[in-house]
């Protein structure tokens, strides 16, 4: 679904990512773990298409395309999902407008009927359900005045209503309490399945406590220097990452 | 300088005003017209008028419509009422009541609501408390200029306790005369706890085709709020860019009076739009809100002017717009707190969109605190839409022109979102994503 080969990418002539490989297949759940400034979210970033990248050399191919030419909004329509790790307040901009323009921009990209306003209502209502997000915020504007952690349930609740083939989490469980991270994950891996694939990226172990990877690749300056199964981070855990640059 | 000929032109026009022989209106007319000749228009080098440049204005002639105007119908001016089942709208077509064209279907016992001439006429004893007391003629020229001429316009008087639920709607017409001076002059009254909503709105009919055309509007109203008293004001500006409109707006604020006012200015060549509320009572609270969408070369001019007279007053602003092309806007906030004013609290902000590099924007805040304790602040913002905003947007799937109309629609929403009644509240949303042609993305999903 995805396949990462040798990606180097600058960030104002600093080079950040210095040769990524990096293959997900579908039905797969990845980790990327790696310390403050390892790179990874410059990789969410370059993945998600935000502006100020520059790809110096490698590819990335998503199901067989170019996904570096593409502009984000196609790539959230080819079905691409970022949990971002910093979500943005929009004031202003109702959030039921604001999923129901997303959803249907995706379907109409798909060639699939736009939804109404009655399948749209019980969509909503049951992927609020799923990430138990309150209603209320669903009558507000984007993110604002939301705390932390409904700002990360949030960007769950519309990874759950966009039904995404590749999502990848940002950091999404930096900032929350283990309720909060209980409810996420059980949130993530309902939607898990054999035609998507999950994209993990943290600092911490503990999230991985609640998603399972299959695999765990270990950043750090740039480059993947490490992988392993899901026992990798159990180790990082306990030996931290000076353990990995040391060797 | 045309001072001199246009104040000779209101010397021989006035025959033609009403209420000739009633000596203190005309004592308040002859008084307006001699500071109009003494001290003339507001040029740039007043502080206040110092972005705003009338000279060009002042250089064409202008004089007050002298006929009515008849033949109009209602399915003419449909598309600008508030509903289709208004229950009370009093319209002027040129500056002139229009009756056949104005509606007062409403409940007589709650409320008076007559055009001005008439009040002048019949019971010119009823206005002079009130009349020209509260706006200052020697404030600007064009204040002068509506005074002496003071002809018609809306009475408005809502009794105690009444709370008024439907808007009273007042609409200003004005159709393509080149030369065109209308001076509306509106006065309203809410008594002890009385509560209404009322809109002021200014459109032309016929926009476009009209060639070189050029009409000058000149309004001033003045508005009395007694103990309690409640008004939401709406001014909608919406005139055709052959309009120039220079309009103040003075109000009175009793004991815990409450004032709210949206300006919304979409429409019109040269604006600008005075606003001066006078807190005089404890516990008065004023909300000054405003919205301006500017584009090719429309000049707009906003000054608000908050008295804090007695203690323990609130007021808010919050005037935000979005300008294209090579527009160009002035807010001017003024806040002054007097000195037995204490536990003053004043907050003000203005923020700006702008969608071309050719704008420009002046924002000036201006506080005059001279009690100690006070609540105040200020802020301004003035920039492009948001990058971050747009690209979250953007990576949920809507394709750039999408995001960025989502954005606006919201930056502009959050002012209008403060409009209590909530059918009023979608009509005018209606006319502002027309303006900004936001008016092809789905409402349904709207709140």
């Amino acid at each position: 679904m995805l396949k990462i080969s040798n990606l180097k990418v600058s960030v104002e002539n600093k080079a950040i990512l210095k040769g990524i490989n990096l293959e997900v297949k579908a039905g797969e759940v990845h980790a990327i773990m790696g310390p403050n400034g390892s790179g990874k979210s410059t990789l969410a970033n370059v993945l998600a298409g935000r502006d100020g990248y520059q790809r110096d050399d490698g590819s990335v191919l998503y199901n067989g395309s170019d996904l570096l030419t593409m502009p984000a909004e196609q790539r959230a329509r080819e079905g691409l999902f970022i949990a971002f790790q910093y979500p943005v307040e929009i004031p202003g901009v109702n959030m039921v407008y604001f999923i129901k323009a997303a959803v249907n921009a995706k379907r109409k990209y798909q060639g699939l009927p736009e939804y109404d306003a009655m399948d749209f209502l019980q969509i909503v209502n049951e992927k609020a359900e799923l990430v138990k997000m309150d209603e209320k915020l669903l009558e507000r504007a984007v993110n604002e005045g939301f705390s932390g952690g409904e700002k990360k349930r949030n960007e769950i609740f519309q990874m759950a209503v966009l039904e995404p083939r590749l999502a990848i989490l940002d950091e999404t469980d930096s900032g929350l309490d283990i309720d909060a991270l209980k409810v996420v994950a059980d949130g993530v891996n309902a939607l898990r399945n054999d035609n998507n694939a999950i994209i993990v990226i943290t600092h911490y172990q503990r999230l991985l406590d609640y998603i399972v990877p299959d695999i765990v690749h270990v950043l750090s300056d740039g480059r993947i220097v490490k992988s392993g199964n899901k026992s990798l981070a159990l180790e990082l855990e306990d030996k931290g990452y000076g353990w990995l640059e040391a060797s | 300088m045309s001072t001199i000929p246009l104040t000779e032109r209101m010397h021989k026009t006035s025959t033609a005003l009403p209420g000739q022989d009633v000596a203190w209106l005309q004592q308040v007319r002859e008084t307006a017209l001699l500071t109009l000749s003494e001290k003339g228009f507001p040029h740039k080098k007043h502080e206040d008028w110092k972005y705003t440049d009338i000279q060009p204005l002042l250089e064409q002639e202008f004089a007050l419509s002298d006929s009515a105007c008849i033949g109009l119908l209602d399915e003419d001016i449909e598309h600008l009422f508030l509903s289709l089942d208004e229950d009370c709208r009093i319209v002027f077509v040129n500056g002139r009541f229009a009756p056949q064209l104005s509606a007062f279907n409403h409940d007589k016992s709650q409320f008076e609501i007559i055009n001005l001439a008439k009040v002048i006429d019949t019971r010119p004893d009823l206005l002079q408390p009130y009349l020209a007391r509260y706006a200052n003629p020697a404030e600007h020229g064009f204040n002068a200029l509506n005074t002496a001429s003071i002809n018609d316009g809306l009475y408005l008087h809502v009794f105690k306790n009444v709370q008024v639920r439907e808007p009273i709607h007042v609409l200003y017409l004005t159709t393509a005369v080149d030369g065109l001076l209308v001076c509306p002059r509106n006065l309203i009254l809410l008594d002890n706890h009385a509560q209404a909503t009322v809109v002021e709105h200014y459109a032309s009919l016929s926009q476009t085709n009209m060639g070189h055309v050029s009409m000058l509007v000149d309004a001033v109203s003045e508005t009395m709020l007694a103990l309690g008293a409640k008004l939401e004001h709406i001014k909608i500006q919406q005139e055709s860019k052959h309009t120039s409109h220079i309009a103040s707006h003075t109000v009175l604020q009793q004991r815990d009076s409450h004032f709210t006012s949206l300006i919304i200015s979409t429409g019109g060549k040269l604006v600008r739009s005075d606003i001066h509320t006078r807190l005089v009572e404890q516990g008065a609270e004023c909300e000054l809100n405003g919205l301006y969408i500017a584009d090719e070369s429309q000049h707009m001019d906003f000054h608000t002017f908050i008295e804090h007279a007695a203690p323990a007053c609130t007021s808010r602003q919050d005037y935000r717009g979005v300008l294209d092309n090579r527009s160009r806007v002035v807010f001017n906030g003024r806040v002054y707190v007097h000195k037995d004013a204490q536990q003053s609290n004043a907050g003000q902000s203005n923020n700006t969109l702008l969608l071309s590099d050719k704008t420009e924007m002046d924002s000036k805040p201006q506080l005059e605190i001279y009690a100690d304790d006070v609540k105040c602040s200020h802020g301004a913002t003035v920039g492009q839409l948001d990058e971050d905003m747009l690209f979250y947007l953007r990576s949920r799937g809507l394709d750039p022109q999408t995001a960025r109309r989502f954005l606006i629609k919201g930056f502009v929403g959050q002012v209008l979102q403060q409009m209590q009644n909530s059918l009023l509240r979608k009509r005018i949303e209606q006319w502002v994503n027309q303006r900004l042609h936001l008016d092809d993305i789905q409402q349904e999903a709207l709140q």
